[in-house]
């Protein structure tokens, strides 16, 4: 399984990268929105996680340009940010982002069964 | 997760948050001497964000919070909900130096501190 990790903070990149590393998953990692998409295209992940909240391009912008995209819309997207407010949420969620995770609240159990749930689901549809 | 687990992670964190509360003062300078100057209010909040996130990953629940109020001041000054004043500043400044005490304490295997009179007064400006 591949996931790319599109977040601007070293903190997470780090703490994430080895987490799932652990688990035998292929990671790359981007560090702002322009870098994400790119890399969405390159690395063709499995599953993206995605901050909201980074410099240059945020995460609501690389939702937005995902959703015009056929090849990129096929890519699941889990919304991994620390946000506190409803209507963001809401946002992300009517931009097309697949799931969402909060990752102040660290559970790596859940992070792990929603990953494997958008990579079971989307390797069965093809 | 164990908090054996995140000890592990604790080096890793103070040199990451330390880094971003360094990010933080230098916009701090840049907005007292320029209040229009977007990208340095803009770099203010990302960096807020990124502490408050990290700082709850890793349990030090205090500096989430005032690193969290530091963010939502700055988001409201980013949408013109509230303006920059002089004593809005004073405060701003007082808490980053709070976040650095903090830091500094729990790299000395100390408490992180408690900041709940600085996270109360800028709470007073949110919108």
């Amino acid at each position: 399984m591949k996931v790319l990790l599109i977040e601007d903070d070293k903190f997470f990149q780090k703490f994430y990268s080895a987490k799932l590393r652990e688990q035998n998953i292929e990671v790359d990692v981007a560090s702002d929105g322009e870098e994400g998409l790119l890399k969405m295209k390159q690395f063709n992940p499995d599953v993206v996680l995605l901050d909201l909240i980074m410099p240059k391009k945020d995460g609501f912008s690389v939702l937005e340009t995902r959703s015009r995209n056929e090849n990129l819309k096929r890519i699941p997207v889990i919304v991994f940010s620390s946000l506190d407010q409803e209507k963001d949420l809401e946002k992300a969620k009517n931009l097309g982002a697949t799931d969402y995770i909060d990752k102040s609240f660290f559970n790596f159990d859940e992070i792990m069964v929603k990953i494997s749930k958008m990579y079971n689901v989307n390797n069965t549809n093809i | 997760m164990t908090t054996a687990d995140l000890s592990s992670y604790k080096k890793l964190y103070l040199q990451t948050a330390k880094e971003n509360c360094d990010a933080l003062l230098k916009s701090y300078v840049k907005i007292s001497q320029n209040s229009l100057d977007k990208d340095a209010l803009k770099d203010m909040y990302i960096r807020a964000h990124s502490l408050k996130s990290e700082s709850q990953t890793m349990g030090y629940y205090k500096l989430a919070a005032l690193s969290g109020m530091i963010e939502k001041i700055t988001k409201n000054i980013l949408d013109n909900k509230i303006q920059i004043t002089e004593s809005l500043m004073v405060i701003i400044k007082e808490a980053i130096e709070n976040v650095q005490a903090s830091l500094l304490n729990i790299e000395k295997e100390r408490e992180e501190k408690n900041t709940d009179f600085i996270s109360k007064k800028l709470e007073e400006y949110v919108v």
